[in-house]
């Protein structure tokens, strides 16, 4: 089960997704989003941050119920906006959602702690000094070998001579 | 054994957003279903978060139900 972030006071922070009409001009995108702000705000809530509503093609075709006949839509306006309510006054919203008619569809989620926390950076591990040691005495022992490596033509000589015999 | 066709490393996701499609279609198999824990290799409960998105993404449009 999703954790429950909760305050004190039974202040849930929630994340309200919406799709609004296709049929909505521009200056009443601005106020239907408004509605709902202010609805929010009289139930007691606080908005944290929103999506202002984009023209989006659904995947799907969805129909709803107006007046006894199934209306189609292909399009829609989505935005988003997340808040804190009460979670006694959350009913109310919900109630109040049902009955907007601008709305196609909405989605009303409970936002759990890993939502509301950024994502967890990892620090880059920290060089023990051994392991730098252990590092430079490699590199050492690789110059000495390669110092070692570097014979005169002589001594190769001699030392092939030797095995002959 | 390991299977060698999973050469694609998905990514780690902090929360799983209904929105971000993106992510979500990485966990999805060609049919739009979602892939098990075995190719996930998620945690049990990131899996069940995975399933609760990608359900919330389709019942709002964002991702079909099937895919034909």
């Amino acid at each position: 089960m999703a954790e429950k972030h909760e305050d004190k006071e039974g202040v849930q922070h929630y994340e309200l997704g919406y799709h609004l009409v296709p049929s909505l001009g521009e200056d009443d995108l601005a106020l239907r989003v408004e509605e709902l702000q202010k609805k929010i705000a009289s139930l007691g809530g606080s908005i944290v941050s929103e999506g202002a509503p984009q023209s989006f093609s659904l995947t799907y075709t969805m129909r709803k119920m107006r007046a006894g006949k199934w209306e189609k839509y292909d399009t829609s306006f989505f935005g988003w906006t997340r808040f804190t309510l009460a979670h006694d006054k959350v009913d109310e919203l919900k109630e109040d959602l049902e009955h907007n008619e601008q709305l196609v569809r909405y989605l009303l989620l409970k936002l759990d702690k890993t939502a509301l926390t950024p994502p967890k950076v990892r620090k880059p591990r920290p060089i023990k000094l051994e392991e730098v040691e252990t590092e430079a005495k490699e590199l050492e022992h690789k110059r000495d070998e390669e110092a070692k490596g570097e014979v005169s033509e002589e001594e190769l000589d001699k030392q092939i001579e030797e095995l002959i015999k | 054994m390991t299977n060698k066709q999973q050469t694609d490393e998905l990514p780690q996701v902090h929360y799983f957003d209904y929105k971000d499609v993106d992510t979500l279609k990485r966990f999805l198999n060609p049919h739009g279903r979602i892939t098990g824990r075995k190719h996930t290799k998620l945690s049990a409960g990131d899996q069940r978060k995975l399933a609760t998105a990608v359900k919330n993404a389709r019942f709002m449009g964002f991702l079909p139900y099937t895919i034909t």
